[in-house]
């Protein structure tokens, strides 16, 4: 069977963009061909910068035909008394391709049955492909020219090819066919791919590694041993290798050198000058610390590797040149002396200023380490540094401060504050760090939703879902009440929004997003659910309960004890008076007492599985009330008094988890 | 490679361009950011008629101000800029062509088109594109236009602006702008250090800001009435005006964060309406450009 190949070949690709795209055609290509009834084999994914291609084995040449019993005139209007058809019966057959004869009558309704044959697999794709590579979804796409076609970057050839047949299409200004293009400088102009199979082996003589996996292993093995050669070993920043993979189609590692003495500037400035503004990746040696080498990538071959490399040095020796003075600049002021210009720096429209904002943290934290940290925190935005490289926000603060002779543990929180980085990123090392990072996004969360910022879909333009996730990692290792500390935040606004909006809507974004965190780290669905519909804001004590719900459910015997305690009395607890009280004095039946004495000695248990422990020994004591007892007995006083029992039974169980939505 | 000189540079280029049958424009005689706010690149990147120019362009830049003595930062810098309307499908070709002319080869280099998006927000003006590396080096931002004014730009306009001293020291081999070959006997500096050391101080040190305000509502107030009057050239030299003013004010620090989006406000509305006034009046000439492109094509 033959097989197929698309291939997208574009302008410069974003890098950010183009392995999303390559997915979705990844996904969507078969996906079309099976909605188009044509059986395919294993389909395989290429790209680089300027190509996106997929290729499908084994497709069908043709669709499957199709048989459908279409319903026509009723049979009163087909067939005349006389037997005969009429007009009506012998348009319907001939409409659907079928003799009157064939026609069958069901429920008093004329039925075809309708064939519709398959058409060739190559006509199917000519009018399918061009909506497929239209549809690719990207976040920011363009037109160009004439035309209306939205894509990344401009469109600039399409290779089609169904063995060795073009399948022919426009799109935009763009005709399909079998041609390519290699490699922009090494095989530049146009190449013949004679059939999908000879894709890998047309790109290998264009100069191209059309393979994105085998592009970035070439990227990481080249790199290392770059840097190796120099005595050196390179640290491989994943998304930095995810993103030169991207920026080149016949990448060429080398190693290059900066002058000694560039080492001055603190080691996570030049990190950030080599990896944001150059994609380089940095040296280290044995001992860990920063060699005056750098990795670069050429798109491209060893010819004239040397001027690439003396080019690049040059650029690097500029950037740090910069950083240098920028560096020797934020050193000429204190970094506290930078706190009044904070009144210059906008926190977030309709929020104030950054000002405005350390004066709230000062006043959401306790203690002088920590309310000196919450002064200066934001003061680095003002310096150079922070200016050129916001990802540098935090660290530097922490490195002026410790300049200017702040003690250790204010810097430590400077650094820290700025902890997690990203969804999964490191958290801060102090105790200080930790608390002054939750301030600050709490106050964030706060700001954003007291003027309704509440995210939207997938809209979250504030970042409030990763702040959100933030805090809630952060807060799990204390054990604190988040609730207050939210409550605090919220007042630390004045005449912006309702708080009494703000604080429920806060809560249950927040109560979300822990519930996404804990079933993403693998526990079970109705736990999470149990243990989040009891009011609690201990985040640590939350986990805690979690993880041992789901160890007493584990246990079969306990599971069934508590849970069947539980059940029992939540059964009939509903029906309990509001506000009615358990009284043994009013106790008549024997088991009603001993049960009512047995919860007033159960031991009030600070963990789950030993309040689990507590709850299953009431077990024989709760069947046996129900089982002998008429607790809906008929005079109001007595029935009253055992309803309260249940009722406190259920409640005591139900201590630390809603089990009324375990499931079992 | 042969060490081309600052302005063989630029007469390597003109040709390239004229060739490519770009009108060689002058630089505009009003303060500007950037060169995409000549009106030669501003105006016509609007509306359906056919555009290729190529040009010289001053950009000032008063917060990039550093009294001469930064080797790559400049209060004001020279940028070519090239527009082509509708951007052709072989673009990228003439740029590296462009390249090429001027001694880049792509067999000697690594030439690279990073992802950067470009956006004027006081110009209701955005498109994307790359800047594009040369060994590493930053050497121009390559932009399809989307929308300028407020409206979208159809055909789309491909942009090329080189920033000419940064392009001048990485063929010639300096690391420093001011060391830039002029021509043969005079360097950059020779012509440029100490006025980019006065521009500096008056920049970041002396501007009155009170009179910057001033101006800045008077030549707002001008830009007004000349737009009632259809004035499109004489309103958009004041919208002009307003930009620089502001980029005055806010090197001098003036602008404090709750002003500055009003500033952009009222440049933004500006600029609107401007780009709209001369759409309309190329539209009731009946773009008399258009004539030309079946004979193009």
């Amino acid at each position: 069977m033959p097989s197929l190949l698309l291939e997208i070949g574009a302008e410069e690709l974003p890098a950010a963009l183009a392995p999303a795209a390559l997915a979705q055609l990844l996904e969507r290509l078969p996906a079309l061909l099976h909605g188009q009834r044509l059986a395919h084999g294993d389909a395989a994914a290429f790209g680089t910068p300027r190509r996106l291609a997929v290729r499908v084995a084994d497709v069908a040449d043709r669709q499957e035909d199709t048989e459908e019993w279409v319903r026509g005139p009723s049979k009163t209007v087909g067939f005349g008394p006389d037997g005969q058809p009429s007009r009506a019966a012998l348009g319907f057959a001939r409409s659907q391709g079928v003799e009157v004869a064939q026609l069958v009558e069901r429920e008093g309704y004329l039925y075809g049955l309708k064939r519709t044959p398959g058409r060739s697999a190559a006509e199917v794709l000519a009018q399918v492909l061009p909506g497929l590579i239209a549809g690719i979804d990207f976040p920011r796409s363009m037109r160009w020219g004439d035309g209306d076609l939205r894509f990344a970057r401009p469109i600039r050839w399409i290779v089609a090819l169904l063995d060795s047949a073009t399948i022919p299409f426009v799109l935009g200004d763009v005709t399909s066919g079998g041609v390519t293009h290699g490699h922009r400088t090494l095989a530049p102009g146009p190449v013949e791919v004679a059939s999908p199979p000879a894709y890998e082996e047309v790109m290998a003589q264009a100069r191209v590694m059309a393979d994105p996996s085998t592009r970035a292993e070439a990227i990481r093995s080249g790199v290392l041993a770059a840097a190796q050669g120099k005595g050196g070993v390179a640290r491989i920043d994943p998304g930095l290798l995810a993103e030169v993979t991207w920026l080149v189609e016949y990448p060429t590692p080398f190693c290059g050198a900066f002058p000694e003495e560039a080492l001055a500037v603190p080691e996570p400035v030049l990190v950030e000058v080599m990896r944001v503004q150059q994609r380089y990746f940095p040296v280290q040696g044995a001992e860990g610390r920063l060699m005056p080498l750098f990795c670069g990538v050429r798109d491209g071959d060893e010819e004239n590797l040397d001027t690439v490399i003396a080019g690049n040095e040059r650029v690097l020796r500029a950037r740090f040149a910069d950083a240098r003075f920028f560096y020797d600049e934020d050193r000429k002021r204190t970094l506290a002396s930078r706190v009044p210009e904070l009144e210059r720096v906008t926190f977030a429209e309709g929020l104030g200023t950054m000002a405005a904002k350390a004066m709230r943290l000062q006043q959401l934290v306790t203690g002088p380490i920590l309310a000196r940290a919450a002064q200066l925190c934001k003061a680095d935005r003002l310096t150079h540094l922070v200016g050129e490289f916001p990802e540098l926000e935090g660290t530097m603060g922490a490195h002026y401060a410790q300049l200017d002779g702040e003690p250790a543990e204010v810097c430590q929180a400077i650094a820290d504050h700025v902890l997690p980085r990203a969804a999964a990123g490191d958290l801060p090392q102090s105790e200080a760090g930790r608390i002054l990072a939750i301030a600050d996004r709490l106050d964030n969360l706060a700001g954003h939703f007291l003027l309704g910022r509440a995210p939207t879909g997938s809209a979250d333009p504030f970042g409030l879902r990763r702040q959100a996730i933030a805090v809630l990692r952060l807060e799990r290792q204390g054990g604190r009440d988040l609730r207050q500390a939210l409550r605090a935040a919220l007042a630390g606004y004045v005449h912006v929004g309702d708080p009494a909006v703000a604080e429920p809507a806060l809560l249950h974004f927040l109560r979300e997003r822990l519930r996404g965190l804990m079933t993403d780290a693998g526990h079970r669905y109705d736990a999470v659910e149990a243990v989040l519909a009891v009011d609690e804001w201990r985040i640590g004590e939350l986990w805690s309960r979690v993880a041992a719900l789901q160890g007493v459910l584990a246990d079969a015997k306990l599971a069934d004890d508590f849970l069947t305690v539980y059940r029992r009395c939540a059964n009939l607890a509903t029906k309990a008076e509001p506000g009615s009280v358990y009284s043994p004095q009013a106790a008549t039946a024997p088991e009603e007492s001993r049960l009512g004495e047995l919860l007033q000695a159960a031991p009030r248990r600070p963990t789950v599985t030993d309040h689990a422990q507590a709850v299953a020994m009431l077990r024989s004591a709760v069947d046996e009330l129900l089982d002998k007892v008429l607790i809906m007995a008929p005079e109001p006083e007595v029935r009253r008094n055992r309803l309260a029992l249940l009722r406190d039974i259920a409640a005591f169980a139900a201590t630390y988890a809603d089990l009324g939505r375990v499931v079992q | 490679m042969s060490k081309t000189n600052f302005q063989d540079m630029i007469l390597t280029f003109h040709r390239f361009w004229a060739d490519q049958g770009c009108l060689l424009a002058q630089p505009y005689d009003v303060e500007k950011g950037a060169g995409t706010m000549n009106p030669a690149t501003f105006f016509r990147c609007l509306g359906p008629e056919p555009w290729r120019v190529a040009y010289v362009e001053p950009s000032r830049r008063p917060a990039d101000a550093r009294y001469g003595q930064n080797p790559n930062r400049l209060y004001q810098h020279w940028q070519y800029q090239v527009m082509l309307k509708p951007s052709p499908a072989n673009v990228l070709d003439l740029y590296l062509d462009s390249l090429h002319a001027i001694g880049i080869s792509r067999k000697e280099h690594d030439i690279r088109f990073v992802e950067d998006n470009w956006e004027w927000p006081a110009g209701g003006a955005w498109g994307l594109g790359w800047e594009v590396w040369c060994d590493g080096m930053e050497i121009t931002q390559f932009t399809y236009f989307q929308q300028v004014g407020g409206l979208e730009v159809r055909p789309v306009a491909a942009e090329i602006t080189i920033g000419l001293e940064r392009l001048a020291s990485f063929v010639q081999g300096v690391p420093d702008n001011f060391a830039v070959e002029w021509l043969p006997g005079l360097t950059y500096g020779d012509v440029y250090r100490r006025v980019e050391y006065e521009q500096s101080v008056y920049a970041l040190e002396t501007a009155n800001t009170e009179v910057l305000r001033r101006h800045f509502d008077d030549y707002e107030a001008e830009a007004g009435r000349s737009l009632l009057r259809g004035l499109v050239a004489p309103a958009y030299d004041c919208v002009l005006k307003c930009s620089h003013l502001f980029n005055l004010l806010d090197a001098r620090g003036a602008v404090a964060p709750a002003q500055r989006a009003a500033y952009m406000d009222r440049m933004r509305i500006l600029t609107r309406r401007a780009a709209a006034a001369y759409l309309k009046v190329r539209e009731e000439l009946g773009f008399p450009l258009l004539k030309g492109v079946a004979a193009h094509a």
